[in-house]
């Protein structure tokens, strides 16, 4: 070990840390999609109190609120194999690692989300909701036409942080196997033995996709605020 | 692994795992305390716009909520023995280094993450503070200390109880990170006793439940806690 810190390396091997971001991106996109499907079921099971179905999705909510992510991937990663292997399957660990993070997250961020969801339908006035009746519609066009819309608009922020919040758990999922940023750096660390600078090298990335992120956000919640204002 | 879901071998694996819940427990508790006093110095220092400690609080808020735990918590495990080596030149304080348990790197790292959300925090209470309150207070004499740590401090506790609760339970998850750098804790030796018993479902259920169990005590225990605190909110408003 020549130099302590070496700036060098640092820059040289930034690009190839880069081209793995395209997995941190995948996972975070595709569990954000369901998890925002699962959270709108859960949170309308809730709101509208459905028997026995309700009372499931709370206990859900608790058990992802109240339990590290961390566990939730290994139990699912590790577990879901002997559970398919007790049902007879033949080869459960054939089945990539990425498909049971993508499940992973998704009921982890669906439990978050539905907690979300649930507070900003809430705060849809309730007057749209009868008018919306009043006029015809049935329950199901009165909520994705008229309730959902709005209730999203006020949810933005929260979804972002909610974004942000997934982007960052993808740092863990390379402990089941999923080849990505932090795997390759603890591969190329161990032969450079040059830890410190990798690790730079991906908080450099974590923070720009984070900033990305907010200014997504950020225009999100100035385009739907002047349709509103035309509107009104 | 002839049963599937023996409950003798769950009771089995609980008795072992419960053993660990004091780790995690402390672990959490004392990384609590610690970024607590963290936060309040940043908090102080961008309150008061100190000039350049000010700035140096607002980037330390911004990288440390940008940053995900786990790779503060690897530059904390890798990056000290690398900065002590620089400073003195040689590889002896890197040795020196070894002798401190990983613990100690979880709880640094750890802290660094939850310092930075608990900073944003005091921030958005020490806001909700009436500004009267501090003209009062310099009005009749108080010098800003006496006023900031006598008045506006114990008002502002009481508006940032909700969210330090809801943080100290973040970071009771989030202490399950610490394995990764060999910290024994529940889920580090959760993961020994899953690899040894090459039983991974029962483990990882039975730490689940313990998670599960012990954050709801605590929110039990926040919910006691902020309804005893907002005596006089409730006094005010009636």
């Amino acid at each position: 070990m020549g130099t302590i810190f070496s700036f060098e390396y640092m820059i040289k091997s930034f690009p190839t840390l880069l081209s793995m971001v395209d997995v941190t991106i995948l996972v975070t996109v595709v569990s954000e999609f369901f998890a925002i499907i699962l959270g709108c079921i859960i949170a309308l099971t809730r709101i509208n109190a459905i028997r026995l179905l309700d009372k499931v999705c709370a206990v859900y909510v608790s058990f992802i609120r109240g339990t590290p992510f961390l566990v939730q991937l290994y139990l699912i990663c590790f577990g879901m194999p002997q559970v398919l292997n007790y049902f007879g399957m033949e080869n459960p660990r054939s089945i990539p690692g990425i498909l049971y993070v993508f499940l992973v997250m998704s009921l982890h961020e669906g439990g978050y989300i539905a907690e979300i969801m649930r507070g900003s339908i809430l705060a849809v006035d309730k007057g749209q909701m009868e008018a919306a009746k009043s006029i015809g519609m049935t329950g199901y066009s009165a909520y994705t036409r008229v309730v959902l819309p709005q209730a999203f608009r006020m949810a933005i922020p929260a979804l972002g942080n909610n974004v942000v919040s997934t982007l960052k758990s993808t740092a863990l999922i390379f402990n089941v196997g999923v080849v990505d940023m932090m795997r390759r750096a603890e591969l190329m660390g161990s032969f450079s033995y040059r830890h410190l600078e990798l690790y730079i090298d991906i908080a450099v990335i974590y923070i720009c996709l984070c900033f990305l992120v907010q200014l997504g956000t950020m225009m999100l919640e100035r385009c739907t605020r002047m349709k509103n204002s035309t509107v009104s | 692994m002839d049963n599937f879901l023996d409950p003798v071998f769950l009771l089995e694996i609980f008795e072992h795992l419960i053993k660990y819940v004091p780790i995690t427990l402390g672990l959490a508790v004392g990384t609590m305390i610690m970024s607590c006093l963290l936060a309040l110095m940043v908090t102080i220092l961008r309150y008061k716009k100190v000039p350049i400690l000010g700035k140096i609080g607002d980037i330390y808020v911004l990288l440390g909520r940008a940053l995900p735990s786990m790779i503060l918590i690897y530059l904390a495990f890798f990056g000290i023995p690398v900065l002590l080596m620089a400073v003195s030149g040689t590889n002896k304080s890197a040795m020196l280094l070894s002798g401190i348990p990983p613990i100690a790197f979880a709880a640094l790292g750890l802290t660094l993450h939850t310092g930075a959300y608990l900073a944003e925090i005091f921030r958005g209470a020490l806001q909700s503070v009436n500004v009267g309150q501090t003209e009062a207070e310099l009005s009749i004499g108080m010098t800003w200390n006496q006023a900031f740590f006598r008045i506006i401090l114990p008002q502002a506790a009481v508006f940032a109880t909700p969210m330090m609760a809801n943080q100290f339970l973040n970071l009771l998850k989030g202490t399950s990170i610490a394995f990764m750098i060999s910290v024994i804790e529940l889920f580090g030796a959760a993961n020994v006793l899953a690899s040894n018993n090459n039983a991974y479902l029962e483990v990882y259920i039975v730490t689940a439940c313990l998670y599960w169990s012990t954050s709801i005590c605590f929110e039990k225990l926040a919910s006691v806690l902020e309804y005893n605190l907002s005596y006089f909110k409730r006094c005010t408003s009636k």
